[in-house]
């Protein structure tokens, strides 16, 4: 594996491995999702994770956003492991890895009101009284780009987008410094998926973010990241920077991957 | 609101069909409350179709149909031939008391469901889910009948309960805590062998449910944001598992009359369920038609009330409604 890290990594994955072991009454089944993988996110960097469906995107975001938690290996954030980690220690870095779902509708509470959404975080983690919070959720809604008279609203009241927005100001809220991007622009439309994606890279500019983007879209993955890691069978076959990755893919997998999109196949010819 | 007024409307046509059929069917249905006398040698012919003609009951079903409508307008639901007065006062205090007996257990039952569910879809590999599965299925396999008898078996030979009746003899007349108690003492049995037939289906519903919506990302969304367990499970997920559940205690509110008949007869509660056994051996038409119109509209009513609660508790369903 190649390693093109731009700068010092802010988090460093080694040798997660994670089993799904299905009990069932009539037979029992093993699935390795996730095979000794090493990965390195460089600090307020994007990272895209690209692969086929099942390939383990999903799993390996899952646990650098410590939802899931592997069976062996490490995850390296800040000089602390988030693997051997204590419930108590785990429970103060969490906050700091947040994810945003590609669907948006399921990952915001149905019965919850906009402002109630945003303000679920803060009551688990401030002291707040209920005017600092308001005055936190308002802040957070115009960084975000949402209305004030949206507070009220429930999700299924929003469009999309503003969904999208709404994930993205609960999130903030929460202080992440690393997010979790679960091919949160899929079902958008173009402009509001554009607007999303330059809303995106706003705030890892002002907020120093670091990004794992998980992605079907190449083409977004070109604009968006920074780098790109292929993943393979639970494996991450090649991470390269985005550019040289496109150019010069070296894996075998990679060229399929990149040669089974039509606009794609052009760029490589040229390349060789 | 229209869509109310709109579900009222087709609850009394309901109402309406329901009372219309039941006439039809008690119709074919052969003999009368009178038709056993005939067999007696010491009651003549003569007697007894003068007291057919006295009640009514050699009219034609149109003639007897509409002298029934004229008696609910009146609040008295027709004639008992066995009681000899008004239906309806008879099915009042019985309604009481079967409303008491269900109401009860309703209750009990799904203070315990959500509760169990809600903690055995929180870890379902845990004990207490396991325990709640193996429990639910074998209440579920086993039949409400053997259940109450086997209720009552326990009582008789415990002596803890007092099975019969909803009150002693010699505390009949007394008043206030004494009569509070003695009443509580009967109802024991009856509501624990309704509470252990309803609970399993009420306890799977609010597991799956549950279930259902820790699976979905918003919950994962909450654990990321450091919430804290309880509130996980109170305030994100039980909200969003909770339209199922709120359908099904419409459905158990409008069972409420109906569910105890089995109970009632074999523990010998005086509710709805020993009137109804009486009534359909004696044909006392009136009172099967009365007890099958009172099922009917608590039936009704239970899912009116369903839809009213759903439309409380679900955002999207109020939104809809009121555009």
């Amino acid at each position: 594996m190649n390693s093109g890290s731009l700068s010092q990594p802010f988090l460093l994955a080694r040798g997660v491995t994670k089993t799904y072991v299905h009990r069932g009454w009539s037979h029992r089944g093993r699935h390795k999702a996730l095979d000794q993988v090493d990965m390195a996110l460089p600090f307020a960097k994007t990272v895209a994770l690209v692969g086929e469906s099942g390939s383990g995107k999903t799993t390996l975001a899952m646990c650098l956003a410590g939802l899931e938690c592997p069976d062996a290996g490490e995850i390296w954030m800040e000089g602390r492991d988030l693997v051997s980690a204590g419930k108590r220690q785990l429970a103060a870095i969490r906050p700091q890895l947040q994810m945003l779902w590609q669907d948006s509708a399921a990952a915001l509470s149905p019965v919850l009101t906009a402002s109630e959404i945003v303000e679920e975080p803060l009551l688990a983690q401030l002291r707040a009284s209920p005017r600092q919070r308001s005055e936190i959720v308002s802040d957070l809604f115009q960084k975000v780009g949402l209305r004030l008279e949206w507070r009220i609203r429930y999700p299924h009241q929003l469009s999309g987008g503003q969904r999208q927005r709404l994930a993205i100001a609960r999130a903030l809220a929460s202080q992440p410094r690393l997010l979790v991007l679960d091919e949160p622009f899929t079902g958008l439309d173009l402009s509001v998926r554009g607007q999303i994606i330059n809303l995106l890279l706003d705030l890892q500019a002002t907020h120093a973010l670091t990004y794992l983007y998980v992605s079907h879209d190449l083409e977004v993955v070109r604009y968006f990241a920074d780098e790109v890691a292929v993943m393979h069978r639970g494996r991450i076959v090649e991470q390269a920077p985005t550019a040289e990755l496109f150019v010069r893919p070296s894996h075998l997998y990679t060229k399929k991957l990149l040669s089974a999109i039509p606009a794609f196949a052009g760029i490589q010819g040229c390349a060789n | 609101m229209r869509y109310f007024g709109l579900r009222m409307g087709q609850a009394l046509l309901l109402l309406v069909g329901v009372s219309l059929l039941s006439f039809v069917f008690l119709q074919l249905a052969p003999g009368d409350f009178f038709s056993e006398m005939r067999l007696n040698p010491q009651v003549s012919s003569e007697t007894v179709d003068s007291l057919r003609q006295q009640y009514g009951l050699d009219r034609p079903l149109p003639v007897r149909y509409w002298r029934w409508l004229r008696s609910v307008a009146h609040g008295e639901l027709g004639f008992s031939f066995a009681y000899n007065s008004p239906v309806a006062p008879l099915l009042g205090v019985r309604a009481r008391n079967t409303l008491l007996l269900t109401s009860m257990a309703t209750f009990l039952a799904w203070s315990a469901a959500i509760p169990l569910g809600v903690l055995s879809a929180a870890s379902p590999q845990g004990w207490l889910a396991r325990s709640c599965s193996l429990g639910s299925a074998t209440l579920l396999a086993t039949p409400d009948l053997l259940l109450a008898l086997a209720g009552l078996m326990f009582a008789v030979r415990s002596g803890w309960l007092r099975i019969g009746g909803m009150a002693s003899a010699e505390i009949d007349a007394a008043q206030g805590w004494l009569r509070i108690r003695d009443v509580a003492s009967h109802l024991l049995a009856p509501v624990t062998v309704l509470v252990l037939g309803s609970l399993p289906i009420l306890l799977r519903h609010t597991t799956s449910a549950m279930r259902e919506a820790l699976a979905s990302p918003f919950v994962s969304a909450a654990r990321a944001h450091g919430i804290g367990r309880t509130r996980i499970l109170f305030r994100h997920a039980l909200p969003a598992a909770m339209n199922p559940l709120v359908s099904l205690m419409g459905a158990s509110l409008a069972s409420l009359l109906s569910a105890s008949l089995l109970v009632e007869v074999v523990m010998g509660w005086p509710g709805i369920g020993p009137l109804l056994l009486e009534a359909i051996l004696n044909r006392d038409l009136y009172v099967v038609i009365g007890v099958v119109m009172l099922s009917t509209f608590f039936l009704v009513a239970g899912m009116l009330t369903a839809d009213l609660l759903l439309f409380v508790a679900d955002p999207r369903i109020r939104r809809e409604g009121l555009a």
